[in-house]
């Protein structure tokens, strides 16, 4: 692991929830040449941290996300969630995607009732748990709703309150604000960090901007493209809520900006 | 789904205006002619219409004609949906089973409805509904005897392949994240294939009926004309054509476009009231 600093340990009371070690990804391309897309990694979460990865595209971020998931495996290295290897699809993991996750013929109560649903619970605790996070992300007016009544933003709310209806205790994001418009994706920013703090959960957020990230994270995972390999990982230690504004906010997103550039 | 204003003069009148300037053109192109068994005049064809008890050509009336071809159809075109969609499915679904089938239907596909009529005539011979369920003689057995297991052959494969496809590419058509939000939230294999994989793929599956259905109608047209019935409004077309009775075909004609596309209009509306969401599914 030549590239990565060592990473302090010194906060070793807190349990590990992720420990991703030595993970590497190939793929096939379609003349059959083996291309690598994601180089040797190592990353840990802890409890309740908010970890961004940012980097451009091609970089593996969403790779490493999805094998995260189980949704992809990987063949070198393995990926453990609470001490347990990840080969599929499991409960506790939740996943937000950038668009198009939400069931479009079920209203809004019933998209976030899946989890439940899906896990043999009765209807009416199917539809409790459904209106306690619809309520956690402000959409409780729009329960009889349809997806495609609502605007991108709100769409993004209602996945995130699916994705937690669940009761997941490590939450995947994949570009989760990718779609929106910049006044929107700050306003869902701000709100998925109320969430945070109401509902304390660990996340690992893949983003391509540096700005959410700040914005975002108690550590950031920068990444380079071709093969995809951590450059750096770093720790921001701002208070909440984080001002644009800021000297150190600015000086931080220009370091990452030159990191990612060299 | 149109979201023009709903204006009465948009949606009741516009529809009307190209049929309006047929007729007239029609009764024209009549008055100009005026040879009968080459082109009736309007007023000759919508007193067929206008007195539907009365008995036509000796073969009963227009509704007793209609209640054949449509039973035929609706059976045929049954038949053709318990068959097609779950066939669909599963070849959009599993690889084994798309392998397995899809020779065989991109070959069968190919070849028209009316060129199996002479297999099918050998196959099936004279055999009817009423030979299936060995029914004693009365008002139904009447019924029954002229469903012919032949016809209902043939709208069968004139009825499938439409249904087939569509259901296999609404399968196929499903968004992959669709699939693996479902997966993360802890989905089974039932639960994604009955919660995420036929809802999906109602939309598309109703659209290739729709198309099955026009197809069905082609096909009960040529079916009846096939020996061994005497009622139907194919027949009846045949029958009035070879005994110079032009207005009686154009009347059948009018039958068959008139209860197709009643039949389309209950399809679009189940699309607009059950499907209101399909817009996002693309």
């Amino acid at each position: 692991m030549p590239h990565q600093p060592s990473e302090t340990a010194s906060d070793a009371g807190s349990a590990s929830v992720l420990a991703i070690t030595g993970v590497e990804k190939t793929f096939l391309t379609s003349r059959g040449e083996r291309l690598k897309a994601l180089e040797t990694t190592n990353l840990e979460l802890k409890v309740n941290e908010f970890v961004c990865v940012v980097g451009p595209s091609g970089c593996g971020k969403s790779t490493l996300l999805r094998m995260t998931a189980g949704l992809e495996s990987c063949e070198t290295g393995s990926i453990s969630f609470m001490g347990t290897p990840v080969v599929r699809p499991r409960r506790e993991i939740g996943m937000v995607f950038q668009e198009y996750s939400l069931l479009p013929w079920r209203s809004v109560l019933d998209n976030v009732a899946m989890g439940p649903e899906f896990a043999g619970g009765s209807r009416a605790d199917c539809v409790r748990a459904a209106e306690e996070f619809l309520q956690l992300v402000g959409l409780s007016e729009f329960a009889q709703s349809y997806p495609h009544e609502l605007s991108g933003g709100m769409r993004q709310r209602v996945a995130i309150a699916r994705a937690l209806a669940n009761r997941p205790e490590l939450l995947l994001m994949d570009e989760p604000f990718g779609a929106l418009d910049a006044h929107t994706r700050i306003l869902l920013q701000r709100e998925l960090l109320k969430i945070c703090q109401k509902h304390a959960t660990t996340i690992l957020f893949v983003t391509h901007s540096v700005d959410e990230a700040v914005y975002l994270a108690d550590r950031i995972v920068v990444m380079s493209p071709r093969p995809g390999r951590i450059k750096r990982i770093l720790s921001v230690d701002l208070p909440h809520p984080r001002s644009r504004g800021d000297a150190r906010y600015a000086a931080l997103s220009q370091h990452i900006l030159e990191l990612l550039e060299s | 789904m149109k979201t023009s204003p709903g204006t009465f003069a948009a949606s009741f009148l516009a529809p009307l205006c190209l049929p309006a300037l047929l007729l007239i053109v029609w009764s024209m192109a009549a008055r100009e002619i005026n040879t009968p068994v080459i082109l009736p005049a309007p007023g000759s064809v919508f007193d067929l219409l206008g007195h539907p008890l009365n008995d036509v050509i000796a073969m009963g009336s227009l509704p007793w004609n209609i209640a054949f071809s449509l039973t035929r159809v609706l059976i045929g075109f049954s038949l053709a949906i318990l068959a097609g969609v779950p066939l669909g499915i599963l070849m959009g679904y599993s690889t084994t089973a798309d392998r397995l089938f899809t020779g065989i239907v991109s070959l069968l596909r190919a070849i028209p409805p009316l060129a199996w009529v002479p297999v099918v005539l050998g196959w099936c011979g004279l055999a009817s509904l009423e030979t299936f369920f060995r029914l004693p003689v009365g008002p139904l057995y009447q019924f029954l005897h002229n469903i012919k297991w032949s016809m209902i052959c043939i709208i069968f494969i004139g009825g499938i392949y439409p249904v087939l496809t569509s259901a296999m590419h609404g399968v196929r058509q499903i968004p992959l994240t669709l699939v693996e939000s479902a997966l993360m939230l802890g989905a089974g294999k039932r639960d994604v294939f009955f919660k995420v994989f036929l809802p999906a793929s109602v939309p598309s599956i109703v659209s290739g009926m729709r198309i099955a259905l026009g197809m069905s109608w082609m096909c009960v047209v040529a079916a009846e004309m096939m020996p061994g019935t005497p009622l139907g409004l194919g027949c009846m077309i045949m029958q009035a054509f070879s005994i110079g009775k032009t207005d009686v075909v154009i009347a059948g004609m009018i039958c068959i476009g008139a209860i197709s596309s009643l039949m389309d209009w209950i399809f679009r509306r189940f699309e607009a009231r059950f499907l209101f969401w399909r817009k996002d599914v693309r």
